[in-house]
């Protein structure tokens, strides 16, 4: 079906509408229910003792960081406050590197954290699964600079975690592609350490199986998760104001549908059967 | 030469195959050993893939740009923007601690610096931009496109309309003003007992958008998900198999 130019300008005009009015004026209507899949990955962060180490793999660049990083910044913080050590790496491609600096360091001076001693952000490495299996072995052979450029081996936090089998409690990976199947059976399994992972919506139902199969102990799909990991760390932001806009935006998509849909029976009915 | 082109690298794809499948199953220091030395010798070579890529965009543009090509203004656009960076991402000369004087060159390590500034403000942005643009795509493909013309493009299409609603507050909510209705009607209309049913069993429950949406993401999903998995799975062996045996050659270009 072609659509006349008046009607795709509506369309647009509608969607627009829909994702900037409930950012423009706030309304707290509808409550977000931590779902259990959030709460796999809340709940074992929260388990772990201070002083534990985890690893958050920042797998995804800038196209899909208005959903993850909002995820990112709230695992961050729940870490912080657990007074947990976070090692971070990218290993989706050279643009997640700055999203993830920025959100370690964001995060980390917000809460009084010291680069180096208590997070470190590596960096990038291509080959997803050569540089998982090395980073279980050795994290300053494979990355021997962080990426800010200091020398690993002399990081406090490095030296406290030289490898990430046996030394890691907990490893979620932010993926906006395929990164989560290479952390599993490369990092994860042969490491012995659980995993959780987060992901754009899109990619939400491609990662359940890994959930229901239990090789990952919680998944965050999309900006819902992360608005409900915001609730559950007690620190609204980003995520929790774009929930409004993405019922709106879900709700008037399933009107569309509605519509065209009633449009298409009339039409077949009119031509006899034929639309 | 056909030797260097041709045999070669096939001898030098199945030998090294099979020393790293075999090192699998070779529980000894000096294998585990070799193994974490080739691992990173794959993690160089990669990077040397990526100096391909470099070469392939750039010499895809500049040949744009040489031929004058439609749209050839968007290719000047790319190694501007490319040699930009790269000129602001070289540490020209090091920073004089002492004077704190301004310093623009270096990568991210200098959140002060030139190529900070246009990886934050320019890139992305521009980036968080073009994926931000699918929303509309997907409002007029929806309305385009999703059509109940055969009873699977109506299931598809009920299943798509519950998760998209079963995935936002609004759909839990749907599911509470769904749940408040049906005891109020069933109390209203004499039904005493099924609205004491509803209210204190939970039975509604099951037709929440949110249970049915984690219903449909754990059984139908989940098992078709697990097929294509497993088939993936399959076809990245048997590749292997292929490329080991030397049976597969695309690998090596040319189409020959």
């Amino acid at each position: 079906m072609v659509l006349r130019a008046w009607e795709r300008y509506l369309l647009y005009l509608l969607v627009a509408l829909a994702v900037f009015l409930p950012l423009i004026f706030q309304f707290e209507v509808w409550p977000n229910i931590p779902t259990r899949e959030v709460l796999g990955v809340y709940d074992t962060v929260d388990g772990l003792t201070p002083g534990d180490t985890m690893v958050i793999a920042v797998d995804f660049d800038p196209s899909s960081m208005p959903e993850l990083d909002p995820m990112l910044r709230a695992l961050l913080r729940h870490a912080f406050a657990k007074n947990l050590y976070v090692i971070g790496v990218n290993l989706f491609g050279p643009a997640g590197t700055g999203i993830g600096l920025k959100a370690f360091n964001d995060v980390g001076d917000e809460l009084g954290k010291a680069d180096g001693t208590d997070y470190v952000f590596l960096g990038f490495k291509p080959n997803l699964i050569a540089a998982v299996r090395a980073l279980n072995e050795n994290i300053s052979e494979i990355f021997t600079v962080d990426a800010e450029g200091r020398v690993t081996s002399q990081l406090p936090i490095i030296q406290r975690t030289p490898k990430l089998k046996g030394n890691i409690k907990y490893l979620v990976d932010l993926a906006a592609g395929e990164t989560v199947r290479p952390w599993i059976a490369y990092g994860s399994t042969p490491g012995g350490y659980p995993m959780g992972a987060g992901c754009t919506a899109v990619s939400f139902a491609d990662y359940f199986s890994f959930y229901q199969s239990g090789q990952i102990n919680g998944l965050m799909g999309g900006l819902k998760a992360a608005a409900e990991y915001e609730e559950l760390v007690k620190h609204k932001a980003v995520a929790s104001a774009g929930m409004n806009s993405q019922s709106i935006v879900h709700a008037l998509l399933v009107l569309f549908i509605i519509a065209a849909n009633i449009t298409f029976l009339a039409t077949r009915r009119r031509r006899g059967g034929v639309a | 030469m056909n030797f260097l082109r041709r045999q070669l690298p096939v001898v030098i794809a199945f030998c090294i195959g099979i020393f790293m499948f075999a090192l699998y199953y070779i529980p000894s220091a000096p294998a585990k050993a070799a193994d974490e030395t080739l691992n990173i010798w794959i993690l160089i070579i990669s990077a040397f893939a990526m100096l391909l890529g470099i070469d392939s965009i750039l010499g895809h543009h500049i040949r744009q740009v040489r031929k004058r090509a439609a749209g050839y203004g968007y290719s000047w656009a790319l190694i501007l923007a490319f040699v930009a960076m790269t000129l602001a991402w070289i540490p020209w000369w090091r920073q004089a601690q002492v004077t704190g004087a301004y310093y623009p060159w270096g990568g991210l390590e200098n959140p002060s610096g030139v190529f900070s500034w246009l990886f934050y403000n320019m890139m992305v942005p521009m980036q968080a931009t073009m994926f931000a643009i699918l929303a509309f795509y997907i409002a007029s493909a929806a309305y385009r496109s999703f059509r109940a013309r055969t009873p699977e493009a109506t299931v598809l299409l009920i299943a798509a309309a519950i998760v998209m609603l079963g995935r936002v507050p609004l759909g839990s909510s749907i599911g509470d003003y769904v749940h408040f209705g049906s005891t109020w009607v069933a109390r209203h209309i004499g039904l005493t007992e099924a609205a004491a049913f509803v209210a204190t069993t939970g039975f509604m429950s099951n037709f929440r958008l949110e249970t049915i949406t984690s219903w449909l993401l754990n059984i139908p999903n989940a098992a078709g998900f697990r097929g294509i998995v497993l088939g993936v799975g399959l076809g990245i062996i048997a590749t292997s198999v292929r490329i080991i045996f030397g049976v597969e050659k695309t690998y090596m270009g040319g189409g020959d």
